[in-house]
């Protein structure tokens, strides 16, 4: 049912700027692949170019072998790319009813969006407006998956709710994940990203600059925080020594003055 | 032609040389083709009055040729039917009587959203031209009779003379008037009327003076008109003439003179030609819409443009190489980098560029700020960071006047600001953003003096320039490459030595050596301009650099201040970022237990709630 | 008075039905459309050629009519689609400004001061109402307003399909990720729009001038009535052009006759300064 998402050597730019620097990476079909970095590193807009929110500079994405890069945002939807973009992106004015049925390609897949989600169900006919966080998040989530996706990329589910209400929707994706559809996690909370994904990547300042097994990463926090933390400092050392002088001279003669504490 | 365009330094310059040179061929042409040629000033001017309002200062008003009656009104009535006043000067008279009326139509672009302008324009466009065909206004009747001015001359040529004499001076006007803060004021507000505010611009100010000249310019038009037909005949304010020129003014660019010039000469000559070979006036109409259809689709094809790229390329070939060198990318010297002596921000003694207390701010039930405090003394860097949505730049947006509400107070140089509205902080508090918010059309130099605090020289402004690492004053911004344009927003922001400047996000997209460049430069800024600098960035390693002390917001609160390399080892500010690792841990295990025993662990949800606290609905 | 209030009912009915449109294009396309009168006006035209040319009767001409509004929504709406489809709301009014002012010369064209007899499709029996004889197709017209403004509101909250348009208008970028075809659905709006006011153009034709703008510009009425809906409303926009359509009816035989015209624009300022009072600028910029 799922497909696997290549994405190859892509640079997206905002303007003229590259934000987006030479990526690549590959969520394969049936798991779910993490995609961690800070802020203003590139995950959002890496997202929104491979579901064709902005265009593709340079690169390759296939999805199931067939590369979509130049195609419009609603044919690649239409081949089964679903995308729940940043910021809970619901149809205010419509119920919650409406919000999964203009998605959904058959009444049948709204009833299972119920099934995965029962509080959808018995708020079935309010207005997406009044629904808290935590329900217009399920909402999204619930809409990309009734349009039965053969990839979900799923942007910071997270951001702002709290953990207690996001564990609700960890069950979601590893069903996704399990019904064989390539799932695409993006998240700033790394903990939580690498407890259901298989394959993990960290993106600093456009560039990849980390990844491995997400059971390996879980148990190297430092190095994830010094990938987030870094930017591509790191990958610039050695061949400019001007740079590279100055950045672990400020921050072991920091580090010296105060004592360095976990 | 290359010889003209050698002569043709300045656009006034250029101006001249082609205003003489059509003058001069006016004694060659037929008397017929003289008429011709006046009527088309007169609508080249109309070009100058849409290219204020709409070319220059981004305004969707389509009635400035409808003000144009004014004019023609009062020509006809002190030249003609009184007689008092011979036809110069009565152009004049009515130009500045139209200028109260330019305001009055100006007064809703105050407070619409530029759709309901349209809508609004448009409406007056219909007024104007019922009131024209009732004949009730004085000067509007058939009876008000003009004599057309010969002074002499033979044919045409004194209308002709008067014509384009007329509008020598007004594109002169309006090419000096765009050098000059109004016009520049004109081209921010079209860009961009939040970054003209923060850049000190009052926005209500550059709307009415671009409404002001326009109705002044197009009153003159008007009552050339009336000059060339011999009354004020209605029929030139028909709104498809109105509309019309509105579409050429798109399709040649009226914005500039050469547009307005453009604008003039194909409407008079493709009528008169028309009307020669015996086909119909709306075959030009027709073609005028589907040239501004294809403008509006494409900007670059508005005929003034392309005329202006021309020349751009063919002096560009003189112009030395060198010129175009940015300058070396500078490295960052540890030692610059200041750690005071004593703890930063806490000392009370320490005078303070910017202090915000208490600063809450609430959209509907959200709250994205919650009691914020931090202070910024002068001479130094603090740096503000945060996960995305933590409040930064709703931070920025308060401090510098571009909330509606908030609570709390914001004090630059001691000085309570809370009442002023953003332009007015501008004054002493400036701030960036994060999108390119430059001026295309200005230059460095033209970008940097908007903003400028009274009294500074044009040296000073070169030397800011050449500060934020950019040598090249006069190409127009849009030709920079994105990092000298983020450098000159920086700059515009020190040419109005603000007491306190906020700059969001400035790294953003940079390659490493670049960032160096940017924090080797912002360091200076404190102690060189006598400024405080508050810095949000979320690349840790320039803010290792750059900030003194640092403040982290997350959910609206502010989590750490103090030095910065003590916040960052902070373990709540890595799982800030990072994620609640322990709130996520303990919710792991919940799930575990959960799925083992199929009981609820209360004190499990309890401690995962407290960790990380609801924000939202 | 009352029988001019009545008589005002004919042209009401037609501001009504374009005012619809305004609300109804603005809504889900992000444009207000100010060259939708002469779409219906040009499209209305080709029922007179029709009926001259061709020499069909009344009923097949307006049906090619009506059939010639929608092809030219669809030719502009594809115009639109194709090379201003992320842009801002005033970059398409815009266009629609130009566009106004090509079919008006295309018009003018068209019409080229000759004079036309068009049949009167809404001649037939009259009621007497407060002593007037009204007739029955000006109300029936009126009525159909009304309607059309319920429909489409209807339509917009019950079908699937209007629920698409409606999650279209507020999120085109998350519509189009969702597979909705927002391309095809905006040119099928333009299309409707254009189809509807070629109707109302034609219920106008008999009475009106043999020039092309006047037709035009009725859509200047019908921003008046969009307006006092505040361009969301399509029920109070299409009864706020009924009432100028009497307003205008009351004004034209009295002594500011002359400036009947200027009746929209009155009605559009009072709304504006009431509608923004409380504004302090543009955020959106």
């Amino acid at each position: 049912m799922g497909a696997e998402l290549v994405i190859d050597a892509v640079t997206i730019k905002r303007g003229e700027l590259p934000i987006v620097r030479d990526v690549s990476l590959s969520c394969p079909e049936g798991q779910v692949t993490v995609l961690l970095g800070s802020n203003g590193a590139g995950k959002t807009t890496l997202m929104d170019g491979v579901s064709g929110v902005i265009p593709v500079e340079h690169g390759t994405i296939t999805l199931d072998g067939q590369q979509v890069q130049r195609l419009a945002r609603d044919r690649r939807a239409a081949r089964g790319l679903a995308y729940v973009e940043q910021g809970r992106t619901v149809f205010a004015g419509l119920t919650v009813q409406e919000n999964l049925a203009v998605a959904a390609r058959g009444a049948r897949n709204v009833s299972r969006a119920y099934e995965l989600f029962p509080e959808l169900q018995a708020r079935k006919q309010v207005t997406a407006q009044m629904l808290s966080g935590g329900e217009q998040q399920m909402l999204v989530l619930a809409r990309a998956i009734v349009s039965q996706p053969r990839v979900l990329l799923i942007d910071e589910m997270s951001q702002g709710l709290a953990p207690v209400i996001v564990k609700r929707m960890i069950p979601f994706v590893e069903t996704a994940a399990r019904s064989g559809i390539a799932v695409l996690l993006v998240e700033q909370f790394a903990a939580l990203a690498l407890s259901i994904g298989v394959h993990a990547y960290v993106l600093s300042v456009g560039s990849i600059v980390l990844e491995g097994s997400c059971q390996d990463l879980l148990a190297r926090p430092d190095d994830v925080r010094r990938a987030y933390f870094a930017g591509d400092h790191d990958a610039h050392r050695g061949h400019d020594g001007a740079s590279a002088n100055a950045v672990p001279t400020a921050t072991t003669s920091q580090a010296g003055q105060n004592g360095e504490s976990a | 032609m290359s010889g003209l365009k050698r002569a043709s330094g300045t656009p006034l310059s250029a101006m001249l040389v082609v205003a003489v040179v059509i003058i001069a061929a006016g004694f060659a042409l037929s008397s017929y083709w003289q008429y011709v040629g006046a009527i088309g000033a007169a609508e080249a001017i109309f070009g100058l009055s849409i290219g204020v309002v709409y070319g220059q200062a981004g305004m969707l008003s389509l009635c400035q040729p409808a003000i144009g009656a004014i004019g023609a009104w009062t020509v006809a009535y002190l030249s003609g039917e009184m007689g008092w006043v011979p036809l110069p000067w009565s152009l004049f008279i009515g130009a500045i009587i139209a200028v109260p009326i330019g305001l009055a139509a100006g007064m809703p672009a105050l407070r619409l959203r530029r759709v309901n302008l349209a809508i609004v324009t448009l409406g007056v466009v219909i007024v104007i031209y019922t009131v024209a065909q009732a004949g009730q206004v004085a000067g509007s009747q058939e009876s008000a009779y003009v004599k057309t001015p010969t002074w002499n001359l033979a044919g045409y040529m004194g209308l002709y003379l008067l014509g384009w004499l007329s509008f020598a001076l007004l594109a002169g006007l309006t090419i000096v008037l765009r050098r000059s803060r109004w016009g520049l004021s004109w081209l921010a507000i079209a860009r961009s009327e939040r970054a003209a505010a923060a850049m000190g611009v009052s926005v209500t100010k550059a709307k009415l003076t671009a409404f002001a000249v326009a109705a002044f310019v197009a009153a003159w038009a008007g009552g050339l008109l009336v000059a060339g037909f011999g009354s004020a005949d209605p029929s030139n304010f028909d709104p498809v003439v109105v509309l019309t020129l509105f579409a050429l003014a798109v399709m040649m660019g009226a914005g500039y003179w050469e547009g307005a010039l453009a604008l003039g000469l194909f409407s008079a000559i493709s009528s008169a030609l028309l009307e020669q070979w015996g086909l119909t006036p709306d075959l030009g109409t027709a073609l005028f819409a589907i040239g501004a259809i294809t403008v509006l689709g494409k900007p670059d094809a508005a005929f003034s443009v392309m005329i202006r790229r021309q020349v751009a390329k063919l002096s560009s070939r003189r112009r030395r190489a060198a010129d175009d060198e940015p300058p070396a990318l500078r490295t960052f010297s540890p030692l610059a980098a200041k750690v005071p002596a004593t703890g930063p921000a806490d000392d009370p003694g320490r005078p303070l560029a910017l202090a915000i207390s208490n600063l809450t701010v609430n959209f509907g039930a959200v709250r994205a700020l919650d009691d914020v405090s931090l202070t910024v003394p002068y001479g130094e860097v603090v740096g503000l960071v945060g996960p995305n949505g933590a409040g930064k730049s709703t931070l920025v947006d308060a401090t510098t006047g571009f909330l509606a509400a908030y609570s709390g107070t914001v004090q630059v140089d001691g000085a309570q600001i809370d009442a002023l509205p953003a332009y007015k902080r501008a004054r002493i508090v400036r701030r960036t953003f994060q999108q390119d918010r430059t001026i295309g059309e200005l230059t460095a130099e033209g970008y940097l003096r908007l903003g400028a605090a009274p009294g500074t020289t044009a040296k000073q402004i070169r030397e800011i320039i050449e500060f934020v690492g950019c040598s090249n004053t006069a190409t127009p911004l849009h030709s920079l490459d994105v990092r000298l344009r983020r450098l000159l927003m920086i700059g515009a922001c020190l040419t109005g030595r603000p007491k306190a400047i906020l700059v969001d996000e400035p790294a953003a997209g940079l390659s490493a050596e670049e960032s160096i460049d940017l924090a080797a430069r912002l360091v200076e800024i404190p102690e060189r301009f006598g400024c405080g600098l508050l810095v949000i960035e979320h690349d840790m390693e320039l803010v290792r650099l750059l900030c003194t002390s640092l403040v982290v917001l997350d959910f609206g609160k502010v989590i750490a201040s103090g030095p910065t390399a003590e916040v960052l080892a902070r373990a709540d500010v890595a799982a800030a970022y990072l994620g609640d690792d322990v709130a996520a841990e303990t919710a792991l295990q919940e799930i575990a237990v959960e799925e083992t025993s199929g009981r609820n662990a209360p004190a499990a949800v309890t401690s995962s709630q407290k960790a990380g606290e609801p924000h939202g609905r | 008075m009352i029988a001019e209030m009545l008589a005002g009912l004919v042209p009401g009915g037609v501001y009504a039905g374009l005012a619809v449109c305004i609300v109804l294009m603005y809504q889900m396309l992000g444009v207000v459309n100010l060259a939708l009168g002469a779409m219906g006006g040009l499209a209305a035209c080709t029922s007179l050629l029709c009926v001259q040319w061709f020499g069909l009767g009344a009923g097949p001409s307006a049906l090619v009519a009506v059939l010639c509004g929608a092809l030219i929504g669809v030719i502009l709406g594809l115009l639109m689609v194709r090379y201003f489809l992320e842009a801002s709301v005033e970059l398409r009014t815009t266009v629609t400004i130009a566009v106004l002012v090509g079919i008006i010369a295309v018009g003018d064209r068209i019409l080229n001061g000759a004079t036309y007899n068009f049949p009167n499709l809404f001649a037939g029996p009259s009621v007497e109402i407060f002593g007037t004889g009204v007739p029955i197709g000006s109300l029936i017209e009126v009525v159909a307003a009304v309607l059309l403004a319920i429909g489409v509101q209807v339509f917009l909250r019950t079908t699937y399909l209007g629920a698409q348009l409606r999650a279209m208008s507020e999120r085109p970028v998350t519509a189009g990720l969702l597979a909705i075809r927002v391309r095809t659905l905006t040119v099928a709006v333009w299309a409707f729009a254009g189809a509807i006011a070629t109707i109302a153009v034609m219920v106008v034709l008999p009475t009106s001038t043999t020039s092309f703008p006047p037709l035009a510009y009725l859509v200047v009425y019908a921003l008046g009535a969009a307006l006092l809906g505040l361009l969301r409303n399509m029920i109070v926009a299409a009864v706020g052009g009924v009432l100028i359509g009497m307003l205008q009816s009351i004004v034209q035989p009295s002594s500011i006759g002359r400036y009947t015209d200027a009746v929209p624009f009155v009605v559009i300022v009072l709304v504006m300064v009431w509608w923004r009072r409380r504004d302090v600028w543009s955020e959106a910029r």
